[in-house]
């Protein structure tokens, strides 16, 4: 039933949103925008894991859900990445007084 | 009375258009890929949205519209609890905990303004397109694999197809005892990273104000008035003069 989207369509979907979560990153200057654009390379790569898990050729002998939990811990590893970014932006916010990468100059504060 | 006649005959134009398009749609691609272009289009367009989207709300509703689609194109690919767990993670405590970061981040200045500069974006969007170039170029030279290796690689995808039907029970147990390793240690991440952030963003200080109230010798000397004020007005309000000796 899956088999009938191919595989390069949701790897050109996946490139697609890449790049514009790329684009954000270099031209978003608020940081929380900058966080936004990286939860969508975040998403593009699960797309792709997940679409090599269901219609790429596995590896013979592969367990059948290595995608699956993969995407998981991805999943997993991109809600502790928020929490730590959200916390160090507000940290930024705290001494700078602005949501502003640009101005966020020294690491000493 | 004529009002709603005109709203009637513009949501029947509407949905005429829609139908007309979704015909369109199906005739060229077929049902699973007519079904595949429309949320991968979708999902494209709000991705464009989060990142052009210059007030920060619009573009965190966009960001949470651009997760479900993600979820819808899980479901396509047959991984349904991997599109259950990316709505609640995802759509569930990344998009909230950004509307929080916003609006905790914009009180006081509305710094909403993004610089539109021709001169920022264009280097980006040339680094941007020549990267997708690359990568789509790459995608479309991607060699199929020999007929014996696909032959070789047939009982696992035989047994891929046999545990879509049952994925949360499999899932769990693989990652209990082939993946468990990996599991417990996403979990310390997690733990560690939670209160790492907890950590992070507690007011300076406030950890020594119930110390001594003196802020720690390395601590950050441009800041100590703001600071000790959000301390003393904050939480910690017992390390105010007047309440704590009455």
């Amino acid at each position: 039933m899956s088999q009938d989207v191919p595989l390069n369509w949701y790897l050109i979907v996946a490139a697609c949103v890449f790049v514009i979560g790329l684009f954000g990153v270099m031209t978003r200057r608020n940081p929380i925008a900058v966080l936004m654009s990286i939860e969508l390379m975040l998403n593009a790569s699960n797309l792709n894991i997940l679409a090599f898990w269901r219609l790429g050729t596995p590896n013979p002998g592969e367990a059948p859900l290595t995608g699956v939990v993969f995407t998981a811990l991805v999943i997993a590893v991109a809600a502790a990445e928020v929490a730590v970014g959200i916390a160090l932006i507000l940290v930024c916010y705290r001494v700078w007084k602005s949501a502003d990468v640009d101005r966020y100059d020294s690491m000493l504060g | 009375m004529k009002a709603r006649v005109l709203l009637l005959m513009l949501v029947s134009a509407g949905m005429l258009v829609a139908g007309l398009w979704e015909i369109l749609i199906f005739r060229e691609f077929g049902p699973m890929r007519g079904v595949f272009v429309q949320i991968a289009g979708a999902a494209v367009l709000c991705a464009v949205g989060t990142v052009l989207a210059r007030n920060l709300i619009h573009s965190a509703l966009y960001l949470v519209a651009f997760f479900f689609l993600v979820a819808c194109l899980f479901i396509m690919l047959e991984a349904e609890f991997l599109a259950v767990m990316q709505v609640l993670v995802f759509i569930g405590a990344v998009a909230i905990l950004l509307m929080f970061g916003i609006m905790l981040t914009q009180d006081v200045q509305g710094d909403q303004v993004e610089a539109h500069s021709v001169l920022r974006r264009l280097p980006a969007a040339i680094v941007a397109i020549g990267l997708f170039v690359m990568l789509a170029v790459a995608v479309q030279q991607r060699p199929d694999f020999s007929k014996a290796r696909t032959e070789r690689a047939a009982p696992s995808v035989a047994a891929r197809e046999r545990v879509l039907n049952q994925m949360p029970q499999e899932l769990g147990l693989d990652l209990m005892q082939r993946w468990c390793l990996p599991f417990e240690l996403v979990g310390l991440l997690l733990t560690a990273s939670l209160v790492g952030a907890v950590a992070l963003a507690q007011p300076v200080g406030s950890l020594s104000a119930g110390s001594d109230g003196t802020p720690s010798p390395g601590s950050l000397t441009e800041t100590p008035e703001h600071l000790s004020r959000e301390v003393a007005g904050g939480t910690h309000s017992s390390s105010r003069p007047d309440l704590v000796s009455p």
